[in-house]
């Protein structure tokens, strides 16, 4: 479970324009693997970029791993012990994956030449790229380029690690051993995971936070986000316009969420349930678009 | 020590050969001996030690590992220049852009002063505004935000994403200004007005820089840019023979004495200002 805090955020507030990205956020981080959840324009990735210190807030109070991310001294120090995947890394495509690695071991000051390719060589294996890493970046698949990302964010076993969407573009058995590195690193060290994946929350995150429109909506356990949805999710034969999401499932019935009628087969909730009825229910209150799933 | 069928290497041999303590022609000759010899391979196993072994092989791992790199990166390598320096200059689109920038600006320059060589005053006039829109195009490519395609993880890196920028405009300028600056001075018939272009270049690159910690580099180089060309265009319309590049301001002892104080504030605010650099564009959402 979370223990000691690493990343401590008091009232931050980043606008762009008139458009608050992160909304006088108040959260505290600690060891383990927390999940930012949220729609498109949630406010996740500000809020991250703010952590790994690439982006100042407008407003509010930041500390990561005991440093003010405000003044050059903490900015370096934070950035020595961070690990950064950011949403849209980019590449140099001629540059192998090696080289491309070792290129930014070289910025995170590891002079060491010797030392450093031992580095680079086990991030590489680490997320499964052995075979690969001498290849040109421009040769490799999405899902390959992104692994090459995840093993810079690896270099010299970073204290906090910021991913961004990692597991996008993953296929099923990249994603199983992306949680098996990022699970390795939280047993000792802070992981942050933003990602629209509902299962890897379910299947890493000692705690997930949701978002909305620069706010948090729900912080806890996943347990207690899939509590929640406890008697607002059944199935039937038929689409019921009164559900807030309902969608046609592989058996042929419907999965529907929001406040059943009475007599229905209520079914026990996923943490994806439960995060839709959250947005649901915002949205219904604020009268902006429910997200749907095949409705 | 001979075939495998009839000879071995003795212990002591082996031993010494282990030690790295073996003479070079002794030692290779225990090389050829070792490769069709499975006792004495076996032999030298417990006699091998362990930790130089490793370190072999790191040697080996990090010689095949080693990016291959770019003859000119080789040379600076041998120059002594640090491989984090060399990397810095040699790995990104955007300094390899910076240097086709200087490179097609300095070699524009070298033929515009040929053409001075015939004594035109018109020719003079679009060398001197021309020249100090190399190094505005080198500061524009090397700074500009969407310039490295992998600017987010480098801003989140240790090392001051300043300091990289710098590192690689200065590479680029150098070079560039000493092509342009011989150029120029081996112009026959134009007394010292061959050098005027080397205050607006440095007060161009300055200023650009100081507004650029404010607003998009790239903006900012293409307005100060402009004006600087505008200005020029404007000021020699109608200009009698003779006055063309005395009627800009910016040649005139005024105007290079007020470059000097531009370059010098703006150099400031570049210090003040230098952490900057050092986030990514909080002007927009990603």
């Amino acid at each position: 479970m979370i223990s000691g805090t690493t990343v401590e955020l008091a009232e931050v507030t980043k606008r762009y324009g008139s458009t608050p990205a992160v909304d006088g956020i108040t959260l505290a981080f600690g060891r383990g693997v927390t999940g930012l959840l949220g729609p498109n324009g949630a406010g996740k990735t500000t809020l991250l970029r703010i952590i790994a210190t690439v982006l100042a807030p407008d407003t509010g109070a930041v500390r990561v791993l005991g440093e003010d991310p405000g003044r050059v001294e903490g900015r370096l120090s934070i950035r020595r012990r961070l690990g950064y995947f950011p949403q849209e890394p980019g590449y140099y495509a001629n540059l192998t994956a090696f080289a491309f690695v070792d290129y930014l071991a070289i910025l995170k000051e590891m002079t060491d030449r010797r030392a450093r390719h031992d580095d680079v060589t086990r991030v590489l294996t680490q997320v499964g790229l052995d075979d690969v890493m001498h290849k040109r970046i421009k040769s490799l698949s999405g899902g390959m380029r992104r692994r090459v990302i995840l093993a810079q964010a690896l270099l010299g076993q970073p204290e906090l690690l910021v991913l961004d969407e990692p597991a996008s573009g993953l296929d099923p058995e990249q994603r199983l051993r992306f949680r098996e590195t990022v699970s390795a690193v939280a047993e000792h060290h802070t992981v942050l995971l933003s990602t629209h994946q509902t299962d890897d929350v379910s299947a890493l995150c000692q705690r997930v936070v949701v978002m909305d429109r620069g706010r948090v909506l729900h912080d806890g356990a996943p347990d207690e986000l899939v509590d929640h949805a406890r008697g607002h999710v059944w199935v039937a034969e038929r689409a019921d316009s009164t559900a807030q999401v309902s969608w046609r499932t592989s058996s042929g019935q419907y999965r529907l969420i929001g406040d059943p009628p009475p007599g229905a087969e209520l079914v026990p909730p996923a943490l994806e349930d439960a995060y839709l009825l959250l947005l649901g229910l915002r949205a219904a209150d604020a009268d902006v678009a429910v997200p749907t799933r095949g409705r | 020590m001979s075939t495998e069928e009839t000879w071995h290497a003795t212990p002591d041999v082996l031993a010494a050969y282990a030690a790295g303590s073996l003479g070079r022609t002794s030692a290779a000759s225990v090389d050829a001996h070792l490769l069709v010899c499975a006792s004495c391979r076996a032999a030298i196993v417990p006699l091998a030690p362990r930790d130089r072994l490793a370190r072999n092989l790191a040697m080996i791992h990090t010689r095949i590992d080693a990016p291959t790199v770019s003859w000119a990166e080789r040379l600076l390598r041998r120059a002594s220049i640090p491989e984090r320096i060399t990397r810095m200059l040699f790995v990104t689109p955007s300094a390899r852009a910076a240097w086709l920038v200087a490179i097609v600006g300095a070699m524009a320059a070298a033929i515009l002063a040929g053409d001075l060589s015939h004594g035109s005053e018109r020719a003079m006039f679009a060398f001197l505004v021309g020249a100090p829109l190399v190094p505005l195009g080198v500061v524009s490519t090397t700074f500009a935000t969407h310039s490295d395609p992998a600017r987010e993880l480098v801003v989140a890196s240790p090392t001051p994403a300043f300091e990289l920028l710098l590192v690689r405009a200065v590479a680029v300028l150098g070079p560039a200004t000493i092509l342009t600056l011989v150029a120029s001075l081996v112009v026959p018939g134009h007394d010292g007005d061959t050098v005027l272009w080397l205050l607006p270049s440095l007060g161009l690159a300055a200023a650009t820089l100081a507004l650029g910690s404010w607003l998009p580099v790239r903006a900012v180089s293409w307005v100060l840019g402009g004006a600087w060309v505008m200005g020029a265009l404007v000021s020699a319309r109608g200009a009698a023979h003779g006055e063309v590049i005395e009627r800009y301001a910016a040649f005139r002892p005024t105007g290079q004495a007020a470059l000097v104080v531009v370059t010098a504030l703006a150099g400031f605010v570049v210090v003040l200002r230098r952490d900057a650099f050092d986030l990514v564009d909080s002007r927009r959402p990603s």
